[in-house]
């Protein structure tokens, strides 16, 4: 027998020296294509006889890639000319061409002009004066605009604007200058007096030639049938943001991203269409430049753009990966042109948007005492018994009198300077040649975050190169993106920051943070002093390198067919160094002031763990576009590989000397750990699209792949996910015609496929990655001991599971969209219903097989929704500029079926079929219990339960039907979960002569959290409570007959409140934001021409300024955050910032 | 088809095809595991921690077996040998600690030996060591099927791996059929397996020891004395002279100690270590989840070889004076010293063990167990509570086949003396008076009884009981425990306050119609339709 692990290296191996080939070819094409581009002078050979100086014209523009405009209106092109040059440089070329006539040429960059010389005009003589205009023509930012071609109305000559956008045309009087660029409106400039001339083009509304990216190429939005939302880059640099993903937020409707930490470097999360999954995973699939990659490695200032890929016919094919959407990133390509030179950035300040509103020490210890008598009363004794408060009279004057001060543990904790800076240069530019051209983008940023807690940062180096070569018919791509981060945060004995943050909530207002000047270990054993632990307790350092890799080769075999390969590679490097310091602590003091030290805290220790993600791609395809007559018809076929492999290594020491110490051989070797995680898989798809239209109103695709996964089982593991769409384009009907000049264009469309989540759930990785195979591993914790010999026993701990396939998500959807008033008003109004089924779950076994639960395709899934988007851009004729776009979304889901499981309820949240996934599970209040109530020998209360405390509905029973006790059986499954069912967000941008107002707005609606202690309750475990929760808690000291108020009775204890978590507690979290506010000034070209500068933008801006809640301001939560207690707040962030172009 | 064509439209480009079937990497799988003889004993480490014979917490739970008897009482409603001995157990029931019914039921350890012996073929190693290692595994797999089958009657009879589903249709065996499997697969092994093995490893003496326990069990008892007495002939054996420390870790390398113990379940601390600190006294850090009753500390005779009832200078008052010596090798009473106090379960004094506390992981009857736990001076970790003792578990033992053999004469009624011979050598080794008596009748009393005392807290009891027929009588009503009472912490001397004993719990409720067979786990048969309950659950 052949050994099989020595074939699996030979076949590494030979894709590593695939890939070395590939790469050495493309280093040595790329030095061949830069020599050959250095030769930039054209030598053309051209022989033609009598024909029309406009034809000699032209085969000289068709062999040089010269173009040619003729400024003058009396050359005459039809002048009968010859000419016979070989090998001769164009410049030659002209020289004998013109030789014999009276016309003069220049040659300027690409453009050739062709004149007659000036004949000193007399002065005075004619009708009109020729006046020599210069000018320049920039787009709305002031960004010059290079190749607008100036005509002079009603006659032949006209110019292009040079690099800088500048440009010279001699005009006759009262003439008009047509200015005009591809995509821009046209402008017409009355000839004057004036002698300099400044002029602004705005975009054409693009909404219908727009390009989008779309899977494995581009489409056109006017003849799109998919549901594919495109973020420019436009939107990004509208907002300083720190990571992509945050600057997607609220740009699109079906897309629900969240940031719920605002701790630097922290990713949001992002979910497509709503969660689609119990189990498997629910983010997208996440491509960039081609190669499946990481967001937060990603500078936004790389960005060109992103597409967010939402139906099956946008993602299908993606097939086996894009059940939960994808998201396409394209980074900015170099541009043919004058090499161009940019420079943005930015520095902000930035502050929690809120914290956590603790009560002060003396409200805290007011509400305590009162809450300690209220405990302490029995059925016999209902008098408030003044012996059972806590602190003492005299204790609440000082308080109450500032002689000492109240505790404020969350403020020390946050009390930072944060601050962000970024900073990005960009070096574009394109050159090109006889048959060759290049163009090149290379980029370097910098981005540095420091947050509001101590230790708390992010950095974050990267470098992007994208250079593309054409060489005749073969095109090459080379892409390198490097980045490097670095995240430092506190991590203590008691855990990482998160749980420093939670363990600030167990601090209360009333102990001091410091006594004796020592730190207070005033917290619970399990988390001692917060503060200290921050500051001191040790830190955490991240470091991740990532490089992303793509170089590809395309060749036009005929007009309309391509064919290109890409290999691309993805690799991360991780390493995370945790030191966790031993602390001494001041225990006591004793008279003389001497204090005694102990260690609270345990043993120092280190743990480090290091990782490298490696994912391989190589794709062939094929490309084919061509129209015959009105029918058109482009496909794409290609194939794809993939490989990933993950290896993790984990070490451990403790009892290092000293807290300084984070090499592990300087811990003990006792008790140090270490493991390993390794894993690896491989996809293999083949994938397809067809196009076709007929004249651009009735349209039809269909998408298909076919995948091929390592994850399942041999013969069961390949897969076809095809996908089918329409669309038709009622405004180019005939009988539309009357209402095209307010309908401008209308589409209906509609898609209907089938995508895949191979991102199947699994206790171990094993269980996640080979399924199919009996894995032997060791079994938990255990050992066995034959004689005196330690064994480590090693038996099957998965059995094969051949039993299940991939989850599958059928997506259909409806939309119509395009625009009002030519491009006024763009809209688009969508329906999406997105079924997952064969959802994976984790299915018990009867113990007399023997072996653990098994992964099985049982349940189902749905989630539905409409999506709008509206956009409005104005230009009025005074030049101000307005433009706004909206969207709002609708979503809900819902669990159809769950295989017959019942699922326990996991903490206040239970998964149930014909319920929203994570839907909150409660028991129902019903007011709070009256002291009559209390008093009657009838009312059965609850143990510990007093008047003022909740009460409960017997809503069932064991048998389902009210039984007279409260039980886990009363709980109740409310249909309100902590995902939002709507969705909005607003951009908005007005300016005028430069000056700008940008912002945008994003909420969400209909969704909730549950806030227990701290919140709804206080004084949970002898935790911190808000003013907000003892100003509306029942309170029988200020009113005993009022039953109204919002919350129970505050308690020490909390029994009811803990054992009964009621709906009481559920907040709704609706929020409307000002996400970003942004000033900006573009400086006037006048003024940077004369700095030799293209454009210079300043802008300030804000970010999380202001927010609408329906959570009570006075909590100090903010709606966003994940953890509403215990979580690092979001940021509001202040930033001043400069965009040059050189 | 599709396959083939994508696969050779992809080849045709690609310098080499990503592999779809992969081998795990961080693992082994079935293909790659079984290469080496070092593989090979792992494996079967695997099958032997995985059949769970051992005594402990959570590892096997054997000595809990005893809280489901007359002879011990469990507080914890967490735990459920609790609820088995009040006769409130259902079969939906599920306990958060000693859940007998899913640790005994549970397939587990079936698989393993099936998976082990379905694989081990394919090694290249020595034949006459791998033949033994394949006969400690069936006897392994003999083992947990003796264990159902004396809990829940028949089960299903598993002797492959299965596929995911395939148990649904298995049904259960007779009660018959399962002994009739087990009785053949050690007739087998017995011939293969050697006299001597690294100790924890199955031998010849293990096997026949198992086969008199299950012929025992089975009321087989011409084939219980055949086997019992093969196990004396293999003159291998013999009782240790100090009864107290045959539980001791202090002494697990005593040769002359290791001579009683056929099989133990051997700990390698503080790696791999017994939990010992549910049975140990609470200032010690243990949380007594065993009390033993009063009927048990009846159960022991006085010194001059007589029932307490039976000997008329036994003192009612003086209740712990002059009894057997394995009581006071197995029971911590009120007024004993017990690690350098006075061992105090009658008031509120010294360190909390007073019976009526209101603290938990006291002992409720007054009594605790001293078998498996010796003073502090003789543990050799100083602190059961670290959980870093190495205390052996004795799965058979030689005063157990002794005791065995000289039942299945008993009720043969036949070779009386060669009966009594047998007992009197665990009575002598215990330092007690040798029997008079000489009729079945009487014998058979005594040999139970002797049973009682001599396997104490071993997990042996409940099995007792049921062969008896006997749990219809001691298992119901009242749990009783010490006399309430004062003790001079000085001399402790003991005075009572109350002529009656202190009731511990609710009372016990045995229904013979259904008890002596456990239930089948509830969610086993809604997973496993095939399954039929027990009569009465």
């Amino acid at each position: 027998m052949k050994n099989k692990s020595q074939e699996k290296i030979n076949s590494t191996m030979k894709y590593f020296v695939s890939f070395r080939l590939l790469a050495l070819l493309f280093s040595f094409l790329f030095s061949s294509f830069a020599f050959s581009a250095v030769a930039q002078d054209v030598k053309i050979t051209l022989s033609i006889k009598d024909k029309p100086l406009m034809e000699v014209l032209n085969a000289i523009e068709a062999k040089s890639g010269y173009s040619y405009l003729v400024r003058s209106n009396d050359v005459n092109l039809n002048e009968i000319v010859s000419i016979d040059a070989e090998n001769k440089s164009v410049r030659e070329v002209l020289t004998q061409l013109f030789k014999q006539s009276q016309i003069d040429f220049e040659i300027k960059g690409k453009s050739i002009s062709i004149f007659k010389p000036q004949t000193k005009q007399k002065e005075g003589s004619g009708n009109q004066q020729i006046r020599k205009i210069s000018g320049v023509v920039t787009d709305k930012n002031g960004e010059p605009i290079i190749g607008a071609s100036i005509i002079v109305k009603g006659s032949k000559s006209g110019t292009i604007t040079n690099k800088d956008g500048q440009f010279s045309i001699d005009a006759p009087d009262q003439s008009v200058l047509i200015v005009s660029y591809i995509g821009y409106t046209s402008v017409n400039v009355v000839v004057e007096n004036q002698k300099r001339v400044v002029v602004k083009l705005t975009e054409t509304l693009k909404a219908l030639d727009e390009v989008v990216v779309v899977a494995f190429g581009t489409q056109t939005k006017q003849t799109m049938t998919s549901s594919v939302t495109q973020v420019s880059s436009k939107v990004l640099e509208n907002r300083p943001t720190t990571n992509v993903l945050a600057g997607l937020q609220g740009q699109v409707a079906g897309v629900n991203i969240t940031q719920s930490s605002g701790q630097p470097g922290q990713s949001p999360s992002i979910s497509i269409r709503g969660i689609g999954s119990l189990n498997s995973g629910t983010a997208p699939l996440v491509i960039i430049d081609g190669i499946p990659g990481s967001l937060s490695m990603v500078s936004a200032d790389d960005v060109e753009s992103v597409s967010v890929l939402k139906d099956a016919a946008a993602c299908s094919m993606y097939g086996a990966r894009a059940a939960n959407g994808v998201v396409l990133v394209t980074t900015k390509k170099g541009k043919l042109g004058k090499m161009s030179v940019s420079y943005s950035g930015y520095v902000g300040s930035q502050k929690p948007t809120e914290l956590f509103q603790e009560a002060n020490a003396y409200n805290y210890a007011t509400a305590y005492n009162t809450a300690k008598m209220a405990d302490a009363i029995t059925s016999t004794n209902t008098n408030y018994d003044p012996t059972k408060k806590v602190f003492t009279q005299a204790q609440l004057d000082d308080w109450k009198s500032g002689k000492v001060a109240s505790a404020d543990w969350r403020g020390s904790l946050f009390s930072e300077n944060g601050f962000t800076q970024s900073h990005s240069v960009n070096i574009a530019g394109g050159v090109s040649g006889d048959k060759v051209s290049i163009k090149n983008n290379l980029s370097f940023n910098y981005l540095q975050q420091k947050g509001n807690v101590v230790n708390t940062d992010y950095k974050r180096y990267s470098v992007r190169e994208n250079g593309e070569v054409r060489w005749g018919k073969f095109t090459s791509g080379f892409t390198v993106g490097l980045s490097n981060a670095k995240t430092g945060a506190p991590t203590s004995f008691i855990g990482d920051l998160g749980s420093i943050i939670g363990a600030i909530n167990r601090q209360r207002s009333v102990d001091p943070i410091k006594i004796w000047d020592d730190w207070n270990t005033a917290g619970t054993k399990d988390t001692r002093n917060p503060v200290r632990q921050a500051l001191e307790g040790g830190t955490s350092k991240t470091n991740l390198y990532n490089a992303l890799v793509n170089i590809n080769l395309a060749y036009e075999i005929t007009s309309g067919l391509t064919v290109k390969f890409t290999n691309g590679v993805n690799y991360s490097n991780y390493a995370n160094d945790a030191f966790i310091n031993s602390l001494e602590w001041v225990t006591a003091h004793d008279a003389s002031g001497k204090a005694t030290m102990t260690d609270l805290t345990g043993p120092n220790s280190d743990t480090r763990t290091t990782y490298q993600d490696i994912h391989y791609l190589q794709q062939l395809d094929v490309n084919y576009r061509k129209s015959f007559g009105k029918h058109n018809i482009a496909v794409i076929l290609g194939g794809q590989q993939e490989y990933h492999s993950y290896n993790e290594l984990d070490a451990r020491r403790t009892n290092f000397i000293l807290n300084t110490s984070s090499s592990l051989q300087l811990g003990s070797a006792d008790g140090s750990t270490n493991s390993s995680t390794f894993y690896d898989w491989g996809i293999m798809g083949a994938f397809g699209r067809v196009n076709y239209d007929f004249n651009k109103k009735y349209l039809f695709e269909v998408n298909f792949r076919e995948d091929g996964s390592s994850r399942l089982s041999p013969g069961k593991n390949w897969d076809f996910f095809p996908s089918f769409s329409a669309g038709w384009r009622i405004s180019e009907e005939s009988f539309m015609e009357t209402l095209k000049p307010v309908l401008s264009e209308m589409k209906l469309r509609a898609s209907y496929g089938v995508l895949g989540n191979q991102n199947i759930p699994g206790a171990n990785n094993n269980q996640y990655y080979y399924p199919y195979q009996a894995i032997i591993g060791p079994v938990a914790y255990t050992y066995y001991t034959f004689g005196s010999n330690l064994y480590n026993p090693m038996t099957i701990t998965q059995s094969p599971n051949n039993t299940f396939t991939w989850e599958k998500t059928a997506l259909t959807d409806i939309a119509v969209d395009g625009n009002l008033w030519k491009g006024l008003v763009s809209y688009s109004l969508g329906y999406f219903n997105k079924k997952t089924t064969d959802m994976l779950m984790l299915t018990n076994v009867a113990s007399v097989n023997g072996g653990s639960a098994f992964v099985s395709n049982v349940g189902s899934m749905r989630n539905y929704g409409f999506e709008f988007e509206l956009g409005f851009n104005k230009t009025t004729s005074n030049g101000i500029t307005f433009s706004a776009n909206g969207n709002l979304t609708y979503m809900t889901n819902k669990l159809t079926d769950l295989g017959g499981q019942d699922l326990a309820a996991a903490g206040v949240q239970r998964n149930m079929v014909g319920y929203p996934l994570g839907a909150y599970y409660l028991y129902q209040n019903d007011g709070l219990l009256t002291k009559e109530e209390f008093q009657n020998s009838a009312t059965k209360l609850l143990k510990g339960q007093k008047w003022g405390d909740q009460k409960i509905k017997d809503v069932s029973g064991p048998n389902g039907i009210p039984d007279g006790v409260i039980s886990a059986d009363d709980r109740v499954n409310t249909g309100k979960s902590s995902t939002p069912k709507w969705l909005f967000g607003l951009n908005f941008d007005v300016s005028y002569k430069g000056f700008g107002i940008a912002g945008m707005l994003q909420g969400a609606a209909d969704y909730y959290k549950y806030l227990g202690g701290s919140v709804g309750y206080g004084f949970n475990s002898g935790y911190s409570t808000t003013q907000w929760t003892i100003e509306n808690s029942y309170n029988p000291l200020v009113d005993e007959s009022n039953y109204n108020s919002r919350l129970p009775r505050l308690s020490t204890t909390n029994t009811i409140n803990n054992n009964y978590p009621s709906d009481k507690f559920l907040f709704n979290c609706t929020y409307v934001r000002l996400k970003n506010l942004q000033f900006y000034y573009n400086i006037p070209t006048e003024v940077c021409g004369k700095l030799k500068i293209n454009n210079i933008k300043i802008y300030f801006s804000g970010q999380n300024l202001f927010t609408l809640s329906a959570l009570p301001k006075a909590l100090g939560v903010d709606p966003e955050i994940g953890n509403a207690t215990g979580g690092y707040p979001l940021v509001k962030i202040a930033t001043l910032g400069l965009n040059i172009k050189f | 088809m599709k396959k083939i064509i994508i696969l050779s439209f992809l080849s045709m480009f690609f310098f080499s095809c990503v592999d779809l079937e992969r081998e795990p990497v961080d693992a082994y799988s079935s293909m790659t595991y079984f290469v080496s003889r070092d593989a090979v004993v792992s494996n079967l480490a695997a099958v032997y921690q995985s059949t769970q014979m051992s005594g402990f917490f959570e590892d096997g739970n054997t000595i809990f077996m005893d809280d489901v008897s007359d002879n011990a009482y469990n507080q914890f409603p967490n735990q459920g040998p609790s609820y088995m001995a009040l006769g409130t157990a259902t079969a939906s029931k599920k306990f958060d600690y000693v859940d007998l019914y899913r640790t005994y039921f549970k397939y587990a350890g079936i698989r393993n030996a099936n998976f082990f012996l379905e694989n081990v073929d394919n090694v290249k190693m020595d034949q006459n060591e791998k033949d033994i290692m394949k006969a400690e595994v069936r006897f392994l797999r003999a083992f947990n099927y003796a264990r159902k089958m004396m809990c829940f009657g028949g089960v299903p009879l598993i002797t492959k791996v299965l596929d995911y589903g395939e148990e649904k249709t298995i049904p259960r065996k007779t009660e018959a059929e399962i002994a009739a499997f087990v009785l053949n697969e050690l007739k087998d092994v017995v011939s293969i397996l050697p006299l001597k093995q690294d100790k924890g490893r199955i031998t010849k003496g293990a096997a026949l020891a198992l086969k008199a326990r299950v012929e025992l069990f089975e009321k087989d008892y011409v084939n219980a004395a055949i086997d019992a007495k093969a196990v004396m002939d293999l003159n291998v054996y013999d009782l240790y002279s100090n009864y107290e420390h045959i539980f001791w870790e202090k002494f697990q390398n005593d040769p002359a100690r290791n001579k009683e113990a056929i099989l133990e379940v051997c700990y390698n601390p503080p790696t791999y270590s017994s939990t010992i600190d549910p049975f140990y006294t609470n200032p010690e850090g243990g949380w007594i989840s065993l009390a033993p009753t009063q009927s048990v500390v009846d159960a022991y005779e006085t010194s001059n070889g007589l029932a307490i009832q039976d000997d008329p200078t036994y003192n009612p008052d003086k209740p712990y004076a002059n009894r057997d010596p394995r009581f006071y090798a197995s029971i911590i009473y009120p007024g004993v010293t017990w690690n350098d106090r006075i061992f105090n379960s009658l008031e509120p004094v010294g360190p909390d063990e007073f019976y009526n506390s209101s603290k938990g992981n006291l002992s409720r009857t007054g009594y605790c167990m001293r078998k498996f736990c010796p003073q502090l001076v003789d543990e050799p970790s100083g602190d059961p509570s670290a959980e870093i003792d190495g205390v052996s578990f004795i799965v058979f033992r030689y005063a157990e086949v002794l005791l065995t053999y000289a039942e299945a004469l008993i009720e043969q009624n036949k070779d009386l003396t060669l009966a009594a011979a047998a007992i009197n050598k665990v009575r002598t080794r215990a330092g007690m008076p040798i029997l008079t008596e000489t009729d079945q009748v009487s014998l058979r009393k005594r040999v139970r009884n002797e049973r009682r005392v001599e396997l104490a807290f071993e997990g042996l009891r409940w099995y007792d009981m049921k062969r008896w027929n006997i749990a219809g009588t001691v298992m119901n009503g009242p749990v009783y425990g010490v006399r309430p009472g004062k003790i001079d912490m000085n001399t402790g001397v003991v005075t009572w306050t109350s002529p009656n004993h202190i009731t511990v719990g609710d009372v016990r409720v045995f229904d013979v119609k259904k008890d002596y067979y456990w239930p089948i786990p509830q969610e086993d048969i809604d997973l496993a339709p095939a399954l039929t309950q027990n009569p009465g659950w």
